[in-house]
Order: C-alpha cells, then sequence, then structure tokens
C-alpha cells in the first residue's frame, strides 16, 4: 500500500518538477541576459540531439560514432533547401524526418551483424563519407566555406527575435522530445531495450530482432535531423563541421556525463557540458582538450553519470529512511515531506 | 501422423570437423514429456538449438506439428508454436519483472508487438494476462524488481513464464534445474510437473532424478547420436547407459 502511494507521490512530484522547470525555461528571457538565452537555445538543441542519440547508445547499447551524420544532413537540409532552393520550413521539417529516417535506417541494416567497437567503426566511417561529400560538393554545399544566411526567421512565426527564435526552439524541442519519451515506453522501445539485455531470448519470444534494431536507428535518425535542423537555423549557418566526428564524439558524451541509462541523461549531459564550454572558452581555446578531460574523470569517478550519481544517492538515502522508520513506527508524521526529484 | 508435436529427420550439424548431432530421428508426440540425457558434449544442446532455430542444420529437418519449418528463423519459430528456456539463465536483466511477462505476452500479439506510440503498460488485455500469470507463478509480490534480485530459483520459474506466456504448444527446458538449490531444484520440478498437460515438454537434464520423475520417455544421446528412447524403467536397467555413462575401458580396468 504504502509503496503505491510512494510511487503516486513521486510521480506527481516529477510532474510538478517539470512543470517547474519547463515554466523557468519559457519564462529565462525575462530575468537573463541574451547571450545566456543564445547558451539556452544551444543546450535545447543538442539536448534533442542527445536523446535522439540515446534511443540507439543507451537504449538499444549500440555505440554509435556515426551521429553527426543525422545531424549535419538535417543541417544541410535547412542549408540548401532554404538558401539555394528556396523551400519552406515545412518541407523541410518533412524532408529532415524522410531523410533522417532514411539514413537512420541504411546505418541500421550496415550495423546489423556488428557489435560493440564494430558498431562504432561502421557508424565513423558512414559519418566521415558524408563529411567528404559535404567538403566536396562543392556545387551543393559550397565545401569548406559552408552555407551561411539561414534565417532564424523560418521556424518562428511572427517577428523573428533572439527571443522569439528560443522559444521556437524550446517548443519544437518539448514536441520532439515527448515523441522520443513515448515511444521509448512504447512496446517497441521497450524490446530495443530488452534488445540490449538479450537478443538471443527477445528473439525466442517471438520478436524480429534486426527489425528493432533498425527501428531504433530510423527513429533516432529522423530526431537527429530535426536537431540538426535546429542547430543550423540557430548558427545561421551550415558546414561540414557540423558532420565532423567530434560532433559524434561531443554526442555521446551528453549521454555518458548526463547518464545513458536515464531518458533524461543526455539533457543533463547537454547542460553540462554547454554550460562547462561556455565557461572554460573564457581561460582557453583548447575545448577538445577539456572535453577529453571531461570523459577521463566521468568515467573514473561517475561510471553513471550525473543521473546516475544522484540515483546512487537517493537510493541511499531512502534506505537509510525506511531503517529509520522502522525503528520509529509510532511516528506517524514521518510520512510527510519524504519524497524526493524523482528522475528515469 | 500428424499429432507429433516435433520431428526430426536425419538431423545433422557439423561445425567444421565436429558432428554435434549426427543423424538425430527424434519423434515426440503431442502433449508427451520427453528428457534427453547423455554425458557432456553428447549434442543434447546443440539439439534443443536445431529446434528452436538458433542454429541452422547442415542436412536433415524439423518439423512442429507437421510442418516443416527447417528453414525458419527463431522469431517465426516461436510463432509457430516452440518456446524453450536456456542453460544458463536468460533474462532482460535491466527491465522488471513485469516488463519482461509483458514483453512475453506482447510477443505474441503482431499489434502490440510492433505499436511504438503507445505505452506497453496501456494495453488493458496484455496487463491482464501479465497480473494473472504473476498471481499464478507467486512472481506478484516481486513484480517491481529486476531479475537479479530474485533466488536463482525464482529467476528459472520467470523463464518458463516468459516462454509458455505466449501460449507456445511446445516447450524445451534447457537444464531446467542446473545451479538451483535442492529446496528449490524441488519446488521447480513440481512446477515444471503441474503444467498443463497438453503442453508437449522436452528436457535436457544432467540431474537423473529430475528427468525419470518428469519424463514419459527418456531419450539418450552420446556423441551427437541417439543410443537409445524408451520408458524411464527400460533405461535405467539398459545396459548401453550405463556403459554411455560410465565408460567401459575404465569399468574393465577395474
Amino acid at each position: 500500500m504504502s509503496a503505491v502511494n510512494a510511487d503516486a507521490r513521486n510521480r506527481l512530484l516529477l510532474r510538478v518538477a517539470l512543470l517547474a522547470v519547463g515554466i523557468a525555461l519559457v519564462a529565462a528571457p525575462y530575468v537573463v541576459s541574451s547571450f545566456q538565452i543564445g547558451v539556452l537555445s544551444r543546450i535545447a538543441v543538442f539536448a534533442l540531439f542527445g536523446l535522439a542519440f540515446n534511443i540507439v547508445f543507451g537504449a538499444g547499447g549500440m555505440p554509435s560514432l556515426g551521429h553527426a551524420a543525422f545531424f549535419g544532413l538535417g543541417g544541410y537540409i535547412i542549408g540548401i533547401g532554404t538558401v539555394r532552393l528556396d523551400a519552406g520550413i515545412i518541407t523541410v521539417f518533412v524532408l529532415a524526418l524522410v531523410l533522417g529516417a532514411v539514413l537512420g535506417a541504411i546505418v541500421g541494416v550496415l550495423t546489423l551483424r556488428s557489435h560493440g567497437v564494430y558498431v562504432l567503426l561502421l557508424t565513423l566511417a558512414v559519418a566521415q563519407a558524408l563529411w567528404g561529400l559535404a567538403f566536396q560538393q562543392v556545387r551543393w554545399t559550397r565545401g569548406d566555406n559552408g552555407i551561411a544566411g539561414i534565417e532564424r526567421s523560418l521556424i518562428v512565426p511572427g517577428d523573428a527575435t533572439l527571443v522569439t527564435f528560443y522559444w521556437a526552439v524550446l517548443a519544437v524541442v518539448a514536441i520532439f522530445g515527448a515523441l522520443v519519451w513515448w515511444f521509448q515506453r512504447s512496446p517497441a522501445g521497450v524490446a530495443i531495450v530488452a534488445h540490449r539485455e538479450s537478443a538471443s531470448r527477445l528473439a525466442a519470444l517471438g520478436y524480429r530482432v534486426s527489425a528493432y534494431r533498425i527501428g531504433a536507428f530510423t527513429v533516432s535518425g529522423a530526431v537527429a535531423a530535426i536537431a540538426g535542423v535546429l542547430y543550423a537555423s540557430l548558427n545561421r549557418f551550415v558546414g561540414p563541421e557540423n558532420l565532423a566526428w567530434t560532433m559524434s564524439a561531443e554526442v555521446m558524451l551528453f549521454a555518458i556525463v548526463g547518464g545513458a541509462a536515464f531518458f533524461a541523461g543526455p539533457i543533463v549531459g547537454a547542460a553540462a557540458i554547454v554550460t562547462l564550454e561556455v565557461w572554460v572558452s573564457g581561460f582557453t581555446d583548447r575545448w577538445l582538450a577539456v572535453l577529453g578531460l571531461t570523459y577521463i574523470l566521468t568515467m573514473l569517478f561517475m561510471p553513471q553519470g550525473i543521473l546516475g550519481l544522484v540515483d546512487d544517492r537517493r537510493r541511499a538515502w531512502r534506505a537509510r529512511r525506511d531503517g529509520r522508520e522502522a525503528a520509529a513506527t509510532s511516528a506517524n508524521a514521518s510520512d510527510a515531506l519524504t519524497g524526493s526529484g524523482g528522475m528515469s | 501422423m500428424t499429432d507429433l508435436a516435433v520431428e526430426t529427420d536425419a538431423l545433422t550439424v557439423r561445425f567444421g570437423g565436429l558432428t554435434a548431432v549426427d543423424g538425430v530421428d527424434l519423434r515426440v508426440a503431442t502433449g508427451h514429456r520427453r528428457a534427453i540425457i547423455g554425458p557432456n558434449g553428447a549434442g543434447k544442446t546443440t539439439l534443443f538449438n536445431l529446434i528452436a532455430g538458433q542454429v541452422r542444420p547442415t542436412s536433415g529437418t524439423v518439423k512442429l506439428h507437421g510442418r516443416d519449418v527447417t528453414g525458419l528463423p527463431v522469431q517465426a519459430r516461436t510463432r509457430a508454436g516452440v518456446a524453450r528456456t536456456f542453460q544458463i539463465t536468460n533474462l532482460f536483466d535491466e527491465l522488471t519483472v513485469t516488463d519482461n511477462v509483458r514483453l512475453a505476452v506482447a510477443g505474441a500479439d503482431p499489434k502490440v508487438r510492433r505499436t511504438f506510440w503507445r505505452p506497453l503498460h496501456r494495453f488493458p488485455h496484455i496487463e491482464a494476462r501479465v497480473d494473472d500469470l504473476l498471481e499464478q507463478w507467486d512472481l506478484a509480490a516481486v513484480r517491481d524488481e529486476r531479475p537479479i534480485a530474485l533466488s536463482y530459483g525464482q529467476q528459472r520459474i520467470l523463464e518458463i513464464v516468459l516462454a509458455t506466456a505466449g501460449q507456445q504448444r511446445v516447450l524445451l527446458l534447457d537444464e531446467p534445474t542446473a545451479g538451483v538449490s535442492k529446496s528449490e531444484a524441488e519446488n521447480l520440478v513440481d512446477t515444471i510437473d503441474a503444467l498443463p498437460r497438453d503442453l508437449t515438454i522436452i528436457l535436457v537434464e544432467h540431474d537423473m532424478d529430475v528427468a525419470f520423475r518428469i519424463a514419459d520417455e527418456i531419450t539418450v544421446m552420446v556423441n551427437g547420436e541417439e543410443l537409445v528412447t524408451g520408458p524411464p524403467d527400460t533405461i535405467r536397467g539398459d545396459e548401453r547407459v550405463v556403459e554411455a555413462y560410465l565408460g567401459r575401458d575404465e569399468s574393465d580396468a577395474a
């Protein structure tokens, strides 16, 4: 009984916390500087990219080092589409979803027979091939120079200011983030996690394992491409660096630092790493070195990421509380105010 | 005969130079319980893998209820009605017991299995069956736990629950009591014994007492071949079986 009550209470607390965070994010422009709004926009975009990536990585257990392919693809779709071909934003979004999904399915098929480090190498190869293509097909991509002049106003209904653009990004990220959440709780989403745990067991239950692997990459690719569209419009620019392997490494780090086992892990990771990047840029421009160090420290001191650490603390705290409650059964009041910010 | 649940014809598989299963003609009638015993390396688990589809034969055929399934992959054979447990416990360790069972029940329903927009726990007919199963198998109290928190015996039971959740008609049990404590093994054997009689069961077992208790018939395998098949009493007294287990050379030397 009390476990059920605690569950319901945790769910309620989670909802209240989510609502509070949502309100804070929407109201942020009234409080913080325009520079910080830019940073928040970046975090939001990377959070969506991380959520997409984590379908394959955290849930599916497949270490992709090629997610920049989808991210850059989205960037080039809005770049080529709106700057060079005069396409509308709806077309851009639909194309990003479709082509991101198709590329995801292709990568899924290519990696079907691979595990672990081989998945990593194959996905890296695909992304590098796309990077090379963007670099060389100057006629379409303007090569090294990239495509500048992507209009932020495309995504914003009405006047495009930094603030309205931020709201628009927030809305797109919230919508697609919610879709990813639903997907991960669906039978297909749970089967993707199950495949990570035991592919042989899943097949023996009647699931065609390959379909779920490909499905994970397909959904992940589509959503990552949407994040790529947002990123290019945020920067008003897309270039080969959107497809670079360092981008793939960075998104993997979002998941690892935040906690790949948790849905919110990549969001927390993106916030932490972008904040770190902004802070560190005051001292040094050797960002990659700092990123590498962050990775090493995370692996050494919190291999389950920030949320893993929070989760451990919460469990320990709860165990202590249960011990206390068992000792003092007469104290009815102990039930009040003992919730915790449930993150999962 | 169409009332054969499992039928293999000259089933053979070679791994390089090793013939793991050599021309086995297994015939198990619907509703029967067959134990397969034999020394280590006799090919018992490989035979299971051939029937359930994890391994494809070099030659020979596998039929389930008269239907040739030799070319079908694992998931298609599951849908054709064969379920199995594994020698080493094979569960979804990071999912709750409930989610383990949910996936098993959903696996038998193509519509649910392919859904990617509605939460897994929001299918009333799946939930009803999951609750029934958890209740029936005494797992309701641990439904929110991860399998790792269960006793080994409970984990083996959960495996059987997963295997039979889709209402399969043939159950392959690969050493169900291996590694389980004596008292839990007792319980497990009772549980297996109490499974519905229309379920065809084939089990690989090292523990003779378990094999003789559960099975109607016993097949003894040696070096990938079927040595003899018969009712428990016949097998117990069969000289060739004693020989296969104890070894002729050793007894001669003694």
